[in-house]
Order: C-alpha cells, then structure tokens, then sequence
C-alpha cells in the first residue's frame, strides 16, 4: 500500500500546498468584514442564470420527485394536523394558543410591524445549499431589486432573519436559528429586555441577560428590542416564551422562546428595505 | 503544455458543469433529506481515475467551489474533499486490479470520508456538524448517490486528463 519514493515526495507537497492555502483562506475569512463576499457575490451572479435556466428545465422532474419522495411526510403531516384540528375542536384551546396569543396581542398594541416599511417579497430560490444545517436559505432577490446586506426578513408572523450576503439576482438569508444570530429583544410591552439568539434548527430562540422579576411569564410575547445601533427594528415579533429558567450565577432569566414564524416550509418571505443606522 | 492547458480546461469545464447541476438542479432531488454532492463525487472520481495528487487537487478545487455557496469558513470544504479524494486516490493506486464495481465502492468510500472530514473540519471551526442527528444518515446517502452516479461521473474524470497517465487504462 505505501507508494514509492518519488511519489510520496510528491504527495506530501501537493497536500501541503493544499492545506496551507486552505488555512490561508479560513484564516483570512476567519478576521471578519466579509474577505470572500465579492468572489462568493461574483460565483452567484455568473452561476445564477444558468442554474435558474437548468432549474426550469428540470422543474417537471424535480416536482415529481418531490411529489414521490414527499408523499409519506404530506400523510404525516394531515395526520398532525387532523389531530390538532380535533384537539382544537374539543378542548376550546383555540384562546390559549400561543400563535393566536401572539396575533391577538399584535393585533391589540396595533402592531403592523411592516408598516412604513418597504418591502420586497422575495421566494426560496433552491433547497439547502448544505446538507448539514447551516441555518441558512437563499432567496431569489438581490441587489437589482434594491436589498442590502442586513435587512430584516419577516413573514406575516414575525422575524426570521436577516440578509448576510446580496449578489445582483439572489441573496444568503442567515435564519434567526443560527447559534450566531444575535439580537437585542424585549418581553411584549414591558420594559424588560434581554440578549437573543438562536440555538439550532427547531430548538428554541433563548434570551439571555433578563433581570428577574415577577412580571415574566410563560406566554408572554418577545419582540425585537430596536434600541440604538440596533441590526433589527423595533416591534418585529420573535415568538412567546415557553420556558423560563433562572441563572443563579448571573442571577438572571433565560428564556425559550417557541419561533411565531414557521421556518420549516419558508417559501415566500418579505425583505424590509431597513438598514441598521450608521 | 499545450496538454497540461487542455486538461486544465477540461477539468475546469467538468467542475463547472457540476457546480451548475448541483446549484440549479440537485440541490432540490433530496433524498430522505439530503442531496447527492456531485462537485465532491467529480473530486473523488479525478483520485480514482488519475490517482492521489490529482485527486487531491480536482478535491480542493470542487471543494472550493463549494464554498463558494456555502455558509462557514471558506477553504474548508475544500480542504476536506482534497483529503477524501486523495485517500480515495491512493488506494485506487495501489489496487492490482479492479473494476467497474471496485471503482462505485471507492467513489462511495471516498464521498463518504469527504463528508465526515468536512463534518469534523467544520466542528474545529464552531460550526457543530459531527452532533449533527442526522450525520450518518447524510454519510450513507451521499456515498450511496456518489456510487451510483459513478458510472456516469468516472468517465467524465477520465476525459479530462493525458491518456498516458492514465492509471488502468484498461478499465
């Protein structure tokens, strides 16, 4: 098995090379400010055409095997749904639901938290890019239709992320599951505010740095906090706190927040055209 | 070197062909929730058809490209492929003999150590994907689907490069 000697000279340069120019480039991606944004910009601006070409072309195949491979997971999912429906039907648990919680205090504060907003409906533009979770999605808008790195995106129940990179065609949305995604939030229409940020795909939102009080409960709406030099603007719904744990050593609250917006079949999103102020 | 330019642009042109059926085409065939990986499949297959150090080369470039539209550190994926399709290089070397099926299994064997390196690479770098639930699971698919596009990917790999070095030119 062990290759002779001219060979393995050769080996141990070519994967040398490789290595240090692989830890050259994570090196230089790893000290921030977006290294590699133009050349990944530039991949998708040349690639986008022509794969949206391919991806039409292939449309009909691709929706039958969807329609094939998604068929056992559409049965499961009547299944749920059939049982929620009978859940709802027989325990009134229509009132104490936390979506219809959340839609109904939106609808109480008068909360159109897209209003004076301009925004851009946009659509996934293919599936996951990775077959890990990266807490990422792609959608078919991008800078000609005026979006910018940072803007928020929303559906009609509440926040989902934000762009984290614009090529002319398409743009990466960062999901606000990403472990990274950090925003400032606050409970309802109090003043309580904390630090939140994903925890992994279908894991709770958490919010970290709550002063303890007794006005928190399970239930309660969580929003975007939009304080100065915030990424987010203020009022975008998060979701409802689920679970609330006190941090002895800090001597604070950490809350699980359940997301309003469901990230699990995203299709149509909206862009609001808002840039965090310089 | 005008050989060298034509297997350049071959391979260039084979990379790009892939990385525009993966973008615009595979990326939504999912199977049991995960896609094949055919730019690492062209870097596993250029090891097992002209050997480890142009394995690893063709591994680094598709990995590249890769990066390109992924999210994460950039080079990582590349990194990962380069080492999958070199080991799946090196044993391709060093059979006596082989055949259509040997060649599927290594094509697996390498797609599949592709994806557990960048599982763990990408780990290094805080993005958790070795306590991912579902890693083997794309492991096994993705080494499954690799195997099963080879008998269309390894001739392409083969039409890139010099006919003089090619490893078993009988196959």
């Amino acid at each position: 098995m062990r290759p002779p000697g001219p060979n393995r000279k050769r080996y141990r340069r070519v994967l040398l090379l490789i290595t240090l120019l692989a830890v050259t480039f994570v090196t230089i991606d790893a000290t921030g400010g977006g290294a590699f944004d133009p050349v990944r910009n530039l991949a998708s601006d040349v690639t986008d055409p022509i794969s949206g070409a391919v991806g039409w072309a292939t449309s009909p195949f691709r929706n039958a095997w969807a329609g094939v491979t998604g068929y056992e997971e559409l049965e499961d999912e009547n299944q749920v749904l059939r049982e929620e429906l009978d859940e709802i039907k027989g325990n009134g648990i229509l009132e104490t639901n936390a979506q219809e919680q959340l839609s109904r205090i939106n609808d109480q504060l008068n909360i159109r938290f897209t209003e004076g907003v301009e925004t851009e409906v946009a659509r996934a533009a293919s599936g996951p890019r990775n077959n890990f979770e990266d807490n990422r999605m792609t959608i078919d808008k991008g800078t000609e239709s005026g979006l910018e790195v940072g803007m928020p995106v929303v559906t009609k129940a509440g926040l989902i992320g934000r762009l984290e990179r614009v090529s002319a065609a398409s743009s990466v949305v960062q999901l606000i599951t990403d472990p990274e995604f950090v925003i400032g939030v606050r409970v309802g229409d109090t003043q309580h505010v904390g630090i939140g940020h994903g925890s992994g795909w279908g894991k709770p939102f958490i919010v970290e740095r709550v002063e303890v009080n007794t006005d928190i409960e399970t239930g309660n709406v969580v929003l975007t906090s939009g304080f100065n030099r915030s990424i987010m603007p203020a009022l975008l719904p998060v979701g409802t706190i689920t679970e609330i744990v006190t941090d002895s050593a800090s001597n604070t609250l950490i809350l699980k927040v359940a997301l309003s917006a469901e990230l699990e079949r995203l299709d149509v999103v909206q862009v609001m055209k808002w840039t965090p102020p310089e | 070197m005008g050989e060298e330019v034509l297997v350049i642009g071959r391979t260039a042109l084979v990379l790009f062909v892939a990385l525009v059926l993966q973008v615009g085409f595979v990326n939504d065939i999912s199977i049991f929730g995960v896609h094949p990986e055919l730019l690492l499949a062209v870097g596993v297959g250029s090891g097992v058809a002209w050997g480890a150090s142009r394995g690893a080369l063709v591994g680094f470039c598709a990995g590249l490209l890769a990066d390109l539209f992924m999210a994460g550190r950039f080079g990582v994926v590349g990194l990962s492929w380069a080492f999958a399709a070199f080991f799946a290089g090196l044993i391709s070397e060093n059979l006596a003999r082989a055949n259509r099926w040997v060649d599927a299994v290594l094509v697996a064997g390498g797609s599949g150590l592709g994806m557990l390196l960048y599982a763990s690479i990408a780990t290094l770098f805080g993005q958790n994907y070795l306590a991912d639930d579902n890693l083997l699971r794309i492991i096994g698919i993705v080494a499954l689907t690799s195997a099963i596009l080879s008998p269309a990917i390894l001739p392409l790999c083969r039409w890139t490069g010099a006919a003089d070095e090619r490893l078993r030119s009988s196959r």
